[in-house]
């Protein structure tokens, strides 16, 4: 039985509406869950209250650090900033190798919650001097509502934002959400329907179709990751058909990450993935003609360099989150040879480095 | 020395228990005696470690990419 949903988890949410049975869908994310009175959704944080969709994690979050850009990971924008990053709880996908299971598998929200408005998020963001506000740890699209808000109350303090996410989600809500989005790191956890049914309990079109959509038909800076899974995801032929897919269909300026996996959730008996395996799929990615592909979760400096893809001008030199070089124009260009390197740049003060700062807003924030 | 924690958390509550209990038995089994004083102090040591164990929360994961 659904864990009773209290008074003031209630925020209305959007993306409804009812059937002729006298259940109601939510129509936020593909998976269309069909709910009667009192059910939560599979991501267990959306939920049928008095015959309407309410979420129930407005305004709470499982907590709130300042993180350097890299982590997210973007690499091509404003390299070397701090962004101020939030996460609720629960996730519309079910990965059996998911890396942040305690956040999106969490059903205690109340031992997880920091609370904190929209307007108190930005203000506390603006004090710490970070320059932009990042939805993640768990996937912003079941908390739409409060992400869209605190999306609003950022560029009203003119701050950007910043989405990581599986991009699983439907065509209406896609379209809103990513308009108030400056930046996205998008997920594309394989390119077999078959690991994203066994695996992920979700689908690739979708996610694909997300791809497409944001680097296409909005102003949002796109970033993708694949977290390289051992025997699931990493073989040759896949990551030839997801590299070349990226390269067609997104173009070679799309920045892709290729993540090493550690063994987590219901997928421990796995080993980490080899270094060996992280280069080769970057060899993979860079033959299928991508400009940008970086290696991550490894100390691997030669992967996480971006290189001026006219000269190979070693532009930004970094190991995991440290930038140790940085020799761009503040246009973003390759100072040798003028090219410009696709992204958003700015004038490199102080690097913020690799650390992440949690920080505590307090209740009733 | 690469030392690694279980990744699941009952199995590192039961590591983080076996260890308090280890420390436990230590300061209860120590003579009053010089060589006994290392012997507590050991024991108190164990048990800080235990406590470390328990409340060592996939800090390791903070340096991770995010991942949704």
């Amino acid at each position: 039985m659904d864990e009773v949903i209290g008074v003031s988890q209630r925020h209305p949410a959007k993306y409804w509406h009812v059937l002729g049975d006298g259940r109601i869908q939510c129509d936020v994310c593909p998976r269309d869950c069909k709910l009667h009175e009192g059910q939560r959704g599979a991501c267990f944080v959306r939920g049928r209250v008095d015959n309407r969709m309410v979420l129930t994690t407005y305004g709470r979050s499982s907590g709130f650090c300042i993180d350097p850009i890299e982590k997210k990971p973007l690499n091509h924008f404003f390299p070397g900033s701090s962004v101020f990053s939030f996460g609720t709880a629960g996730c519309n996908l079910a990965c059996k190798f998911c890396q942040n299971w305690d956040i999106s598998k969490s059903r205690e929200m109340d031992r997880l919650m920091d609370s904190a408005s929209p307007k108190a998020i930005a203000a506390a963001a603006r004090a710490h001097d970070s320059l932009s506000v990042a939805f993640t740890y768990n996937d912003p699209v079941v908390f739409f509502e409060y992400a869209l808000d605190t999306a609003d109350a950022c560029h009203q303090r003119g701050l950007m934002t910043v989405a990581v996410t599986a991009g699983y989600v439907h065509e209406a809500p896609r379209r809103e959400f990513f308009a108030k989005m400056d930046a996205a790191n998008i997920d594309l956890k394989s390119f077999s329907d078959d690991f994203y049914v066994k695996l992920c309990g979700g689908h690739l079109q979708p996610v694909l179709d997300t791809l497409s959509y944001v680097h296409h038909e909005t102003k949002c800076w796109l970033e993708v990751t694949t977290l390289l899974i051992p025997g699931h995801n990493d073989s040759d032929q896949e990551l030839g058909a997801l590299t070349r897919w990226l390269a067609q269909e997104l173009g070679p300026e799309v920045p892709l990450h290729l993540s090493a996996f550690h063994p987590d959730w219901k997928m421990t008996e796995l080993p980490p993935t080899p270094s060996a395996t992280l280069g080769r799929a970057r060899r993979i990615a860079l033959d299928a003609g991508l400009h940008y592909v970086y290696t991550g979760n490894i100390h691997d400096p030669e992967g996480g360099t971006t290189y001026c893809p006219s000269c190979r001008h070693a532009t930004i030199v970094r190991d995991w989150y440290d930038i140790h070089h940085y020799d761009l124009t503040p246009q973003g260009c390759c100072p040798q040879c003028g090219s410009s390197i696709a992204g958003h740049f700015g004038t490199l003060a102080k690097p913020f480095g690799r650390h992440c700062l949690p920080v505590h807003l307090g209740l009733d924030a | 020395m690469n030392l690694s924690l279980p990744e699941s958390a009952c199995a590192r509550r039961i590591l983080a228990g076996t260890v308090i209990v280890l420390g436990a038995v230590l300061i209860f089994i120590a003579p009053e005696t010089w060589p006994g004083m290392a012997l507590l102090a050991l024991g108190v040591l164990v048990e800080l470690i235990g406590m470390w164990l328990a409340h060592h929360r996939r800090s390791h994961l903070k340096q991770f990419h995010d991942s949704p």
